[in-house]
């Protein structure tokens, strides 16, 4: 799935999800959330502190 | 606008045609005004027709406004970071200028001092994009 197709489907900017990706941002709960049931895993298994 | 979603698309487009509009209207205004106020700057009209580029103004300001409130929350957080940031440099610089005054430094304009603010914004924008490696404003 590209970063663009990702963003489509959480309603957020490819930009964000670029940032994301490279650890500059941390996203807030609702979209972590959401990304979390997009790939079907826990946010645990995404995010790390 | 490569890379952009369908929604960032759409939401830049509503943007554009808000702003340019209204823009183009703020400068007509404001070279209109100016040409009418020559020599009748003592008529009672000088006040509101001075006062006329700020409708379109609030238009500009409106739309950027309801950009951003369009956008998703890293983008929000830019425009708002930046705010605050232009908020201070502001209020120290106007405070800074202010203590110069007193030491003999002309009385600063207003107008200008007001018109600065614009391009701060979006200068500090710029470098919080960049900050969070992101390509474009």
């Amino acid at each position: 799935m590209s970063q663009a197709e990702l963003a489509e489907q959480l309603g957020v900017s490819r930009q964000t999800i670029n940032t994301i990706e490279n650890g500059k941002y941390d996203p807030s709960l609702p979209l972590a959330f959401g990304m979390a049931a997009l790939f079907g895993k826990r946010i645990e298994e995404i995010f790390f502190p | 606008m490569a890379g952009l979603t369908n929604k960032e698309k759409q939401s830049s487009k509503k943007y554009m045609r808000e702003t340019i509009p209204a823009i183009v209207i703020y400068l007509l205004m404001v070279a209109g005004s100016q040409y009418l106020l020559k020599g009748n700057e003592a008529t009672m009209w000088a006040y509101p027709l001075a006062l006329s580029p700020l409708i379109p103004a609030y238009f500009i300001a409106r739309s950027l406004v309801n950009f951003v409130k369009r956008s998703d929350e890293l983008i929000q957080k830019l425009h708002g970071d930046s705010a605050i940031i232009t908020l201070l440099i502001v209020i120290f610089s106007g405070f800074a200028y202010g203590f110069l005054t007193k030491v003999g430094l002309p009385q600063p304009d207003i107008f200008w001092a007001a018109t600065l603010i614009c391009p701060l914004y979006f200068i500090i924008l710029a470098l919080l994009h960049r900050k969070y490696g992101m390509g474009q404003c």
